[in-house]
């Protein structure tokens, strides 16, 4: 493989390294291609078994290293940033065959998913219920503290992260197997999940979407009591502590 | 006292990290694992930060391919740069972009005047952006490339000559490349210009699995082998010492272990002190 304009080798050499068999190859260079590849395809692989520690768990080590095999080379990393790899897995795992009797897979790595973004969103002062001592202007817009996601799923999923944690309490065969909606957020700089009830999830979809404390309420108290919702997402870390004059800190 | 020994920091033992006290010890990280916006991870190295002298290793820039390096990738770079104010900061030369996709590991590349115009103006451009020099680290090979214009340290010496980078010799890294191309090893580091060095890695390599296969690889999954070993204290005799990292990114064994191996660079080192 003689190729003196580096353009010209790097596209050549690009293209054998995505199939190291091709036929005519000498043998050393197939090896030497065959272990960039392999070094690559680990780095990925373990990338994404990082990333999704939940669903790697709920399928098996080996089903798991399979799949995972399978997305990086349909869907290799674009950006060395290998922490942030495997966004698209959630869509990748609804369409993955060896999976299809395990459709709550997809929902539980769309909440992975957001683990990893809460994990590495921006700092911020979260708003806490002294922040309201002095009352609730229902004028005014929250916003959501750059780590807080909410996850709508069909299944439990959030109560199946909080399930495989370390130092859980919660029991998966407890499990109450229904839609659930989820908080992710990052309180004391730890991530968290918590499953939210129908009066906080409403209130906290109406305020993600820029509607005010007034309105939020207002979609939030038809589902239940929604002084208990507001402040259990204050206690989560769900909005940046505002400041006067519907500034955030 | 100056940066003598360092580690790559794995957060799992940052706890053991922020408690160490050994003399010249410092640390590095890949800087693509905290180009993020906050959290933990962050503040972590901004502990870590306070207590020991960091440096940015780089895994990203793709300094041997014909376009720059990414601007949106630089940006992430010279921010974390002005967050850490690390001591060193350091790329490979090898390639890693192709057509929109990101290989993640060290690609080989003939060594032409034309590569060597590429590599010179992607380190101009990254130490432009950054405002700081650059450590430029010899890679791991596994197949002898027809086309070669320039050996590796005419080609390191030639792009620190034209561009004021300095180069980080991983020892490990030529070890595994003369033992995989068949060429000497002692003899290929003799002929580094020593004053260009700044930074030494040190790891360890591990058999092809391919059982017909008689390469090794840079697995940083092993303890330092003992003619790695041998050729680092050939480079400080004749060099004198420079900070020195123990890289271990693979069945990562507990900190006692890694720090080991760090005293062990320490003692090679400590006859002198090192210079920053």
């Amino acid at each position: 493989m003689s190729l003196s304009d580096p353009k010209a080798f790097q596209r050549r050499f690009g293209a054998l390294l995505a199939d190291p068999t091709a036929a005519g190859l000498e043998p050393a260079l197939v090896r030497a291609l065959t272990i960039h590849r392999n070094t690559a395809t680990k780095a990925a692989v373990d990338a994404l078994g990082e990333n999704y520690p939940v669903v790697r768990a709920l399928v098996g080590e080996e089903p798991f290293m399979a799949c995972a095999v399978e997305y990086v080379s349909a869907r290799p990393p674009v950006d060395p940033r290998l922490c942030d790899y495997g966004a698209s897995f959630a869509d990748f795992l609804a369409d993955y065959p060896p999976f299809v009797e395990l459709p709550y897979l997809r929902d539980c790595a769309r909440v992975e998913r957001a683990v990893i973004e809460a994990l590495f969103a921006a700092d911020a002062v979260p708003a806490s219920g002294s922040d309201f001592d002095g009352g609730i202007d229902p004028g005014l817009a929250l916003q959501l503290h750059p780590a807080a996601r909410r996850v709508h799923c069909s299944a439990p999923a959030g109560s199946i992260w909080r399930a495989h944690q370390p130092d859980s309490l919660d029991a998966l065969d407890a499990l109450a197997w229904r839609t659930e909606d989820c908080l992710v957020t990052r309180p004391a700089n730890a991530v968290q999940v918590l499953p939210l009830d129908p009066a906080a999830s409403a209130f906290l979809e109406a305020a993600a979407a820029g509607r005010t404390i007034g309105e939020a309420a207002e979609a939030g108290a038809e589902h239940g009591d929604l002084a208990a919702a507001f402040f259990s997402l204050l206690a989560a870390g769900a909005f940046r502590r505002p400041l006067d004059a519907g500034r955030f800190l | 006292m100056l940066p003598t020994a360092g580690l790559g920091f794995k957060l799992q033992h940052l706890d053991e990290a922020l408690a160490a006290k050994a003399p010249g010890l410092w640390f590095e990280v890949h800087a693509e694992n905290y180009m993020v916006e906050g959290g933990p991870r962050l503040a972590a190295l901004a502990a870590l930060r306070e207590r020991f002298p960091i440096s940015l290793h780089g895994v990203g820039l793709s300094l041997a391919s014909p376009e720059p390096p990414s601007d949106a990738h630089l940006a992430r770079l010279k921010t974390l740069a002005e967050r850490i104010e690390p001591f060193r900061m350091s790329d490979h030369l090898a390639w890693q972009k192709w057509e929109g996709t990101h290989h993640s590991d060290f690609l080989p590349f003939p060594r032409t005047a034309a590569a060597l115009q590429h590599v010179i103006d992607n380190v101009d451009r990254v130490q432009t952006v950054l405002g700081r020099p650059l450590l430029v680290e010899n890679p791991s090979l596994y197949i002898d490339l027809p086309g070669h214009e320039l050996s590796e340290a005419e080609f390191l010496a030639a792009l620190a000559k034209a561009t004021g980078c300095g180069l980080l010799l991983d020892v490990n890294n030529l070890f595994v490349s003369a033992h995989n191309l068949g060429f000497n090893a002692s003899a290929a580091m003799d002929a580094i210009n020593a004053d260009l060095v700044q930074e030494i890695h040190l790891a360890g390599h591990s058999p092809d699995g391919d059982s017909s296969s008689r390469l090794l690889i840079d697995s940083h999954g092993a303890d330092i082998a003992e003619p790695v070993w041998a050729l680092y204290r050939r480079f400080v005799e004749r060099a004198g010492p420079r900070p020195t990292l123990i890289e271990r990114d693979d069945d990562v064994p507990a900190f006692e272990a890694l720090m080991r191996e760090r005293d062990q660079a320490h003692d090679i080192l400590n006859r002198r002190h090192v210079l920053v």
